[in-house]
């Protein structure tokens, strides 16, 4: 029994009935096939997976996050390989992607995503730097000056692909009924209007809709992504803007935007940014916000002046994807009750979920594989807060993100001189490695005195890419190995222990904390050797260190975080159920 | 007009409005090549195993 016809459901069932044809698999599905994400996506098929590389290797170590990330390409392949054989006419044209940077800060970001790659061993056929011409030959956004290329990645008409697969998956034998809503699912059964429905194995596939099933309120917070598409472009407009082979693009900025050039000759353009909707809520007038859309228009014209001051935009949609407490995607199946579950890709679905379903395939029939050797494998994600903490910590990371994005662009316009990453480099990375002087360099003192003893980083700096990007390999692996994410309880022991008080809020990387202060705040850190961040302050990537030195402050941030403050007051008075 | 003709025309509009409520989700669901009216629903009067 599979709930959700989306992508995760219909690549379970399309393996699992491959493989064995003797399987009885009913696929339930609230809506119709493709009605939540799966037909409303950017239409990337890529590589990317939402736990970055550095992130992996802290967690499983440096060989598990190289397997993760090759079975992600390969995964690219694998869903280009079934399009060709089931006949599923979705557009598929395997252009990579181009991510362009276009401001110092983002050139920075685009380096440090090539030398991360090249870390881990990736090499120029899976990302290479782009320069100004190169990037701007592949697409030719306004002021671009250099970007990224990988070919892992393909432009699809989600909504074809994800029809075409339930129509393959009916071909192998399984039943899909629609406008069959499951309210609850408990081990051996899944409730529905129609009546209980029992079956040994149950997989849950229902992303950004599973907080409406009882008791999964916290499992996965739906977090909106919308999108707009243009008119279908003349040739002279595509002739000027490029994406001659249907690259997927993006760019270095902090909140997420993709978009790709459809097969009609139109921009599909989509992007992070709505709000977070208090006790996970999930209704359609959320796929509408209008100041998001005009966001968007707004942006794909700054991209693009060719399309004129007045955007051509036909087309307007979006919806929820899912998002776990710590970022992670997941698959699993958990014998002792037979419920299996796939999701919390935050929006990089369209080729993870192929992966998953997959990989429950093989959970599904007891085969221990390469595939379920994989570090995401029975990952199980810690549940988010109650309110009003979850929508304090969803939308205060959103709000971050746009915040420092907007400091970078009018840094961009106002100031170009004052940006830091770019000042780092001509000041202290630039110099020394021109200087061909192979004593190694440290952002902190801590940092070079671990080196010295040959021990991990004792103060918890590992983690800030702008801090650790100047250390030694041998140091970063010493890093990585000693890292670990503390648990919410050991933050509150230590908090006790030195008699502080503040709430705790703990993510990959870094444990939120407000009004400790700084002493005090560097105390829990020492303590924790670990990051600790304080909410009114936060690490903006691209500032050196905890100063903002050299970014303007956003006259905004402390506007939006007094109406954070307000609106957690208000959100108290409103209950969870979990 | 009999009851049982108005019903049938209205059964009929529910389902045009829920396919075009569909087809309104999104630019990539307003263009797919075939209808999208829903698969039958899971029979409503029994509780099932499988």
């Amino acid at each position: 029994m599979i709930v959700g016809a989306g992508y995760t459901g219909l690549w379970t069932a399309y393996y699992l009935a491959g493989a064995d044809p003797t399987l009885r698999i009913t696929v339930l599905e609230s809506e119709i096939a493709g009605y939540g994400a799966s037909g409303r996506n950017g239409g990337w098929c890529s590589a990317l997976f939402p736990t970055s590389l550095s992130a992996l290797a802290r967690r499983h170590g440096r060989d598990a996050a190289i397997a993760m990330q090759r079975t992600m390409q390969a995964t690219v392949r694998e869903v280009g390989r079934v399009v060709a054989a089931e006949g599923i006419d979705c557009d598929w044209q395997a252009g990579g992607t181009v991510v362009l940077a276009r401001t110092d800060a983002q050139l920075g970001r685009a380096r440090a995503a090539v030398d991360e790659a090249r870390e881990f061993g990736f090499g120029p056929d899976d990302m290479r730097l782009l320069d100004a011409g190169e990037a701007a030959a592949r697409c030719s956004a306004d002021g671009v000056r250099g970007g990224t290329y990988t070919p892992h990645c393909a432009a699809v008409h989600p909504a074809r692909l994800v029809r075409g697969l339930a129509r393959a998956v009916e071909r192998r034998g399984v039943t899909i009924h629609e406008r069959t809503p499951v309210t609850a699912i408990r081990s051996g059964a899944a409730v529905t209007p129609a009546g209980v429905v029992r079956a040994p194995v149950i997989v849950r596939a229902t992303e950004g809709y599973t907080p409406g099933l009882r008791g999964q309120r916290r499992a996965v917070a739906p977090v909106y992504s919308l999108m707009v598409a243009t008119e279908p472009l003349p040739a002279e407009t595509w002739a000027r803007i490029g994406l001659a082979e249907r690259e997927t693009f993006s760019d270095y900025r902090h909140v997420i935007i993709y978009g790709q050039r459809t097969a009609d000759g139109r921009l599909a353009f989509g992007g992070r940014g709505a709000p977070y909707h208090f006790g996970s809520r999930v209704s359609p007038a959320y796929d509408r916000e209008p100041q998001v859309f005009a966001a968007l228009r707004r942006v794909l014209g700054e991209l693009f002046p060719v399309l004129g001051p007045q955007v051509p935009v036909s087309h307007t949609w979006g919806g929820p994807l899912g998002v776990a407490r710590d970022w992670s995607a997941s698959v699993g199946l958990d014998r002792s009750t037979g419920l299996a579950w796939a999701g919390g890709y935050v929006g990089d679905g369209v080729g993870t979920t192929n992966l998953a379903g997959r990989t429950l395939a093989d959970l599904i029939r007891g085969e221990r594989t390469e595939l379920t050797a994989l570090p995401w494998v029975d990952h199980r994600s810690p549940k988010w807060e109650p309110e009003p903490l979850r929508w304090l910590a969803v939308n205060a990371g959103l709000k971050i993100m746009s915040s420092a994005d907007e400091s970078e662009q009018r840094t961009r316009r106002l100031r170009p001189p004052q940006d830091p990453p770019a000042r780092d480099r001509r000041a202290d990375v630039g110099a020394w490695k021109a200087a061909v002087i192979k004593t190694p360099l440290f952002r902190k003192t801590s940092c070079g005195v671990s080196y010295a003893n040959g021990v991990a980083d004792y103060n918890g700096h590992w983690g800030v890419n702008e801090l650790c990007n100047i250390c030694p390999a041998k140091q970063k692996q010493l890093c990585i190995d000693d890292y670990r994410d503390p648990t919410e309880q050991e933050v509150k022991d230590v908090l006790d222990t030195l008699g502080y008080d503040s709430p705790v809020l703990v993510e990959p990387g870094h444990v939120w904390t407000h009004g400790l202060g700084e002493q005090k705040r560097y105390a829990v850190q020492h303590h924790l050797r670990h990051q600790i961040w304080e909410v009114n302050q936060p690490h903006f990537p691209g500032a050196h260190g905890r100063q903002l030195l050299g970014h303007e402050v956003d006259p905004h941030q402390a506007e939006r975080f007094a109406a954070v403050r307000a609106e957690l007051v208000d959100a108290v008075k409103y209950g969870d159920d979990d | 007009m009999g009851g049982r003709a108005a019903g049938v025309v209205g059964r009929r509009r529910r389902v045009g409005d829920v396919v075009m409520r569909y087809q309104e989700l999104s630019y990539w669901l307003s263009t797919v090549d075939e209808p999208l009216t829903p698969r039958p629903p899971l029979p409503g009067d029994a509780t099932r195993t499988w």
